[in-house]
């Protein structure tokens, strides 16, 4: 303490020389940059991957990350380029560091094909090419409906691994042994001529 | 019958009809699950950890350890797999439900049970597919490798006894729609009191029921007071309302039961409130119809035995009917150590038609069957051996006869014996005495030479 009192007549003659100011950074809690209706592409070898939308966005440059809320996230297929799947949330992080996006809240993952994912967390891997929540998770789809404790999917829900699932067949089913198709009534029987 | 378990599983279609299988986990895979998306649109699907689904809505439940359907054409149900519905359970190491062919396959300590009467089907390899129209008219399961089905038999109006079961095994088993079944491969029929064995089984159910053995030879066997035993290339049991009434051997048949011993090309039993009524045996192309009871020799184009309530009434032969007596052992034409000793003359009747009748006699308490009679119809002839008094010395005769009809009457119990015997028609007759043996004819005397 003693030497710091001592240094103090140094330190303030040397304010009065101010030379070379570092670069002023935003504390860590606090955001470099705000944005509103925020939204950028996520490429991979210069093909769009995925897109990124966002009502509002803190940007941490410092950390690489973005702050979202009410994201969107648009996959595209890397071959066709097509629109494969949404995902929704309230809020959620944007790593560009290792390029993974973190969503909370509410999040919906809607593919093409008419499957609907929900979670209250999912992460999507860019390096991986993969979304994966450690929650609990619904779903549904044309085939059916189901609900987990936790999966791993590509983004456009080809490959999902979940575990401890559930779930119920919707459709026509299917005939096990035992079981026949109901015979279409006769046409013109019962009717009136 | 049950080798249409799974067939039988079409039963239930009645009340399920018009209703498809709507799967749905009854509760969380314990492990994990995997869905690949495949060209064309449709998903592979695995599942692991005690997967157990259910039908929504319906009685129906299936599952394993684990779970892959390919394609949504084929499902797999791989270790511990079961299939429950209202009709019939089954549990396999494997079951796999191809859609397309609508088959099941069930593989390794297979166990499928009717929830109608307990009957089981156990194998290691179980196939069952479905009727198909313009494919398959009807609903088929095999079993391979040794497969053994226990059967209920269906227990008759009124009756509360416990039944026991048949037991089948065979190498193969097939069986068609929910009423025929067929068996290959050293087959075995097997119930507390009947045995029986052959190399094919043909077995149908209904109100005429078949059960067809077919081996070299197939038997059929009954143990306990009453028992019997079938033998032929072909045996036949039917079944009314699943009760043995009619029970027929094919092809060199043997019927043996207690001292009776029946033999023919073909032989038929038939069965009234489960005792023997009836035994009849024909011959064919050289063979004989042929019956031995207690010494009795009894042959003939064909054998009719009568006997309602196991109780002997009659026995009829018919064509070429030979019936000959036991030997008698005490036979006084014989001579103990005479080697040039022919064969000893046993009472025998010979007629196109022999018709033997029997009557039931109390001895001291014990009921005996007893000959009341016998008539010999058409080109009857008897050759007969007695012993009569002549001079107050008995010696025994041989008398040989020929008539249209010949009818022996029996003396009344406790008497031993012909009472009688009758001859009609074109008699014609000899009878030597040994009292006679040795005496000179009386010929008509010499007449000088003119």
């Amino acid at each position: 303490m003693r030497r710091l009192l001592l240094m103090a007549p140094l330190l303030l003659a040397a304010c009065g020389d101010k030379g070379i100011e570092p670069p002023v950074t935003a504390p860590g809690d606090s955001a470099d940059s705000f944005m509103e209706g925020m939204a950028f592409n996520v490429t991979t070898e210069g093909v769009r991957v995925s897109r990124v939308e966002a009502e509002s966005a803190w940007v941490f440059n410092a950390r690489q990350i973005n702050e979202l809320k009410k994201m969107r996230v648009i996959f595209y297929d890397r071959t066709t380029g097509k629109q494969t799947s949404v995902v929704t949330a309230d809020s959620g992080t944007f790593n560009s560091r290792d390029e993974t996006l973190d969503a909370r809240g509410n999040v919906v993952a809607t593919a093409t094909t008419g499957r609907i994912l929900k979670s209250q967390h999912l992460v999507y891997d860019k390096v991986q090419n993969q979304i994966y929540s450690d929650t609990a998770y619904t779903f549904t789809s044309p085939d059916g409906n189901g609900s987990g404790a936790s999966f791993v999917s590509d983004p456009d829900f080809k490959l999902i691994r979940a575990q401890r699932p559930r779930g119920a067949m919707s459709g026509k089913g299917i005939l096990l042994p035992g079981q026949r198709d109901a015979r279409p009534a006769p046409k013109g029987k019962g009717k009136a001529p | 019958m049950l080798l249409i378990l799974l067939a039988g599983t079409a039963s239930a279609a009645s009340a399920q009809r018009g209703k498809r299988c709507l799967l749905e986990f009854e509760r969380e895979a314990q492990r994990e699950g995997v869905s690949v998306e495949i060209p064309g649109g449709n998903a592979n699907y695995y599942f692991g950890g005690d997967v157990r689904l259910k039908c929504r809505g319906q009685d129906v439940r299936i599952g394993a350890d684990s779970v892959e359907s390919i394609n949504g054409d084929v499902y797999r149900f791989i270790t511990k797999a079961y299939y429950r519905d209202a009709d019939v359970s089954i549990r396999a190491d494997t079951l796999t439900y191809y859609r397309q062919t609508e088959r099941i396959e069930a593989r390794g300590s297979v166990v499928v049970v009717s929830a109608k009467d307990s009957s089981t089907l156990r194998g290691p390899y179980v196939d069952h597919t479905r009727s198909v129209a313009g494919v398959r008219d009807s609903a088929e399961t095999l079993a391979l490798m040794r497969a053994t089905m226990t059967v209920q038999p269906k227990a008759a109006k009124g009756d509360t006894a416990t039944r026991s079961p048949y037991v089948i095994v065979a190498d193969r088993l097939r069986g068609y729609g929910s009423s025929r079944m067929a068996g290959g491969g050293n087959v075995t029929v097997d119930r507390d009191d009947l045995a029986g064995r052959g190399d094919s089984l043909l077995y149908s159910t209904g109100t005429a029921g078949r059960t067809i053995l077919i081996g070299a030879p197939a038997s059929w066997q009954r143990t306990g007071a009453d028992s019997f035993t079938v033998t032929g290339r072909e045996v036949r049991l039917g079944l009314t309302d699943e009760v043995l009434d009619d029970l027929r051997a094919y092809g060199d048949g043997v019927v043996i039961q207690d001292s009776t011993r029946v033999r023919g090309d073909s032989v038929a039993m038939r069965f009234v409130d489960g005792k023997l009524a009836s035994t009849e045996a024909w011959g064919r192309r050289g063979t004989r119809a042929h019956v031995t009871r207690d010494g009795y020799d009894i042959r003939g184009d064909s054998v009719s035995i009568v006997a309602p309530g196991e109780v002997l009434e009659a026995i009829r032969v018919f064509g070429n009917g030979m019936l000959q007596n036991p030997v008698d052992s005490a036979d006084a034409t014989r001579t103990a150590g005479d080697s040039t000793a022919t064969a000893p003359d046993r009472d025998t009747l010979w007629g196109t038609q022999i018709d033997a009748r029997f009557g039931q006699v109390d001895s001291s308490g014990t009921p005996l069957t007893r000959v009341i009679g016998i008539t010999a119809i058409g080109g009857a002839r008897s050759l007969l051996t007695q012993t009569v008094e002549r001079n107050g010395t008995t010696t025994p005769t041989l008398n040989y006869s020929i008539a249209d009809t010949i009818i022996i009457s029996m003396k009344p119990f406790p008497g031993e014996g012909f009472d009688e015997v009758r001859m009609l028609g074109n008699v014609q007759g000899l009878q030597l005495e040994t009292a006679s043996i040795g005496k000179g004819a009386a010929l008509p005397a010499k007449r000088g030479i003119p």
